[in-house]
């Protein structure tokens, strides 16, 4: 009985110990967390669009340049005018993003796109341009929630969806469907198409 | 590495404990017990578990300290309560992170021995727990830097506050080694039936749990001594 009872610890320890070894971490593969966008049509049922779309987004670390027309001049400068020289008459006329990421260019048959957001502001702007004459921007409000994994997996940023918007030229209205932005890649927001693109 | 060494030198030290060879032949004899006879309660165990405290001194993250009470029924169920501490107070060297935290817990369950019918210096046992705790973590980190968009974004959270249940199964063996003394191996397979979640962060660790997977499996070395009781 007793050789039995070391066998049975013997064997104990071995599988505890090779268990115990098994017992690795698995990291998600990305650790940027993507908001997940699906194209619909009116019905909800996801499309293909046939233009081509590239999406773009200012960048909150480019310089912004304004322009400014006056009676007799035209001021330029890279903040917007103070309220005393606004007095005089200048009006904006130009305000230019002076750099902006480009987040999917030419793109045919989108069914989707997967956008990056911002880890520090809570407004994001992408800019949707299917044609060289048809442009909606779409607006993105957001909580942003560090978040730490594990100490083997590390920290990456996640997002709560607070609000959505768009202008209207192709996308009709715009839902969302999963507020929790993380890297699991659910659709997070809806985009319903006026017309099937 | 380092729990691996102190398992093995702990299985040294039960092999170094374990009854002499004539003793061995003393209780080989399979004697069967008229189960019908024996009374109910049969008395009192503490028990503590020796790889909590012993994996740490080795190197360990972890560190967990526990005493557990159990009851004696007929020889055949064994009722316990354990009452432990766990703490880590760790950090990554790769990803600099900092992870602190540390917390009682307690698991209810019982052992069922299976060799009741029989008179032996120990017992094969299999056993279930269920598990609890309530404890506050600190974690803390480099800033997250924006790939994208540029900026960076702090990382630092103080008293997260989290609570954890789970369920054990166990199986394992026990050994007389004295008199009232007794030292046993069980091995442990964990399941979280559910850990509270906070929208910046995850436990890393959980007082009496471990690392916090969805299951996972553990090693218990446990001393024993059983309080006499005149009636057993």
């Amino acid at each position: 009985m007793m050789k039995k009872m070391w066998l049975l610890i013997g064997v104990c320890w071995m599988a505890g110990w090779f268990l115990q070894a098994c017992e690795e971490e698995d990291c998600a593969l990305t650790t940027v967390a993507y908001g997940s966008f699906m194209f619909v049509d009116e019905a909800g049922k996801q499309v293909a669009l046939a233009d081509t779309l590239s999406v773009t987004a200012p960048l909150y670390t480019s310089d912004t340049l304004y322009v400014y027309e006056g009676a007799y001049d035209t001021l330029t400068s890279l903040y917007p005018i103070d309220t005393l020289t606004a007095d005089k008459g200048y009006h904006l006329v130009l305000q230019v993003t002076r750099e902006e990421e480009l987040i999917l260019n030419r793109k045919t048959g989108a069914t989707g796109l997967e956008v990056p957001f911002s880890y520090t502001a809570t407004t994001d702007t992408f800019f949707l341009r299917y044609s060289a004459q048809v442009r909606d921007t779409l607006w993105v409000t957001h909580e942003n929630l560090p978040y730490f994994t594990s100490m083997d997996c590390g920290t990456v940023m996640h997002y709560k969806l607070t609000d959505v918007k768009s202008t209207h030229h192709l996308i009709d209205s715009v839902e969302i469907v999963n507020k929790d932005v993380t890297n699991n890649l659910k659709t997070n927001v809806k985009i319903y198409f006026s017309v099937a693109r | 590495m380092s729990k691996s060494t102190f398992l093995w030198l702990v299985s040294c030290l039960c092999l170094f404990c374990m009854p002499a060879n004539g003793q061995e032949k003393k209780f080989a004899k399979k004697e069967t017990v008229p189960t019908d006879t024996i009374p109910l309660f049969q008395g009192f165990a503490v028990s503590t578990d020796l790889v909590g405290p012993g994996a740490y001194l080795f190197g360990s993250d972890f560190m967990s300290a526990e005493v557990a009470l159990e009851v004696n029924l007929k020889n055949r169920f064994f009722p316990v309560v354990e009452i432990g501490y766990g703490k880590t107070d760790a950090t990554n060297e790769d990803s600099e992170l900092h992870y602190r935290t540390s917390a009682p817990y307690f698991r209810v369950g019982m052992d069922y021995n299976v060799q009741y019918k029989k008179r032996l210096p120990g017992y094969i046992f299999a056993g279930v727990r269920l598990g609890y705790t309530n404890f506050t973590y600190d974690v803390e980190g480099p800033s997250l830097k924006d790939p994208v968009w540029g900026g960076e974004a702090p990382f630092a959270f103080a008293d997260v506050s989290g609570n954890a249940l789970w369920g054990e199964l166990l199986a394992g063996v026990k050994v007389t080694v004295c008199k009232n003394l007794m030292m046993g191996w069980s091995l442990r397979y964990k399941m979280r039936i559910s850990v509270s979640d906070h929208p910046n962060s995850a436990p890393w660790y959980i007082p009496g749990f471990g690392a916090n997977n969805n299951t996972k499996f553990g090693v218990a070395y446990n001393l024993i001594y059983r309080i006499p009781w005149k009636g057993r």
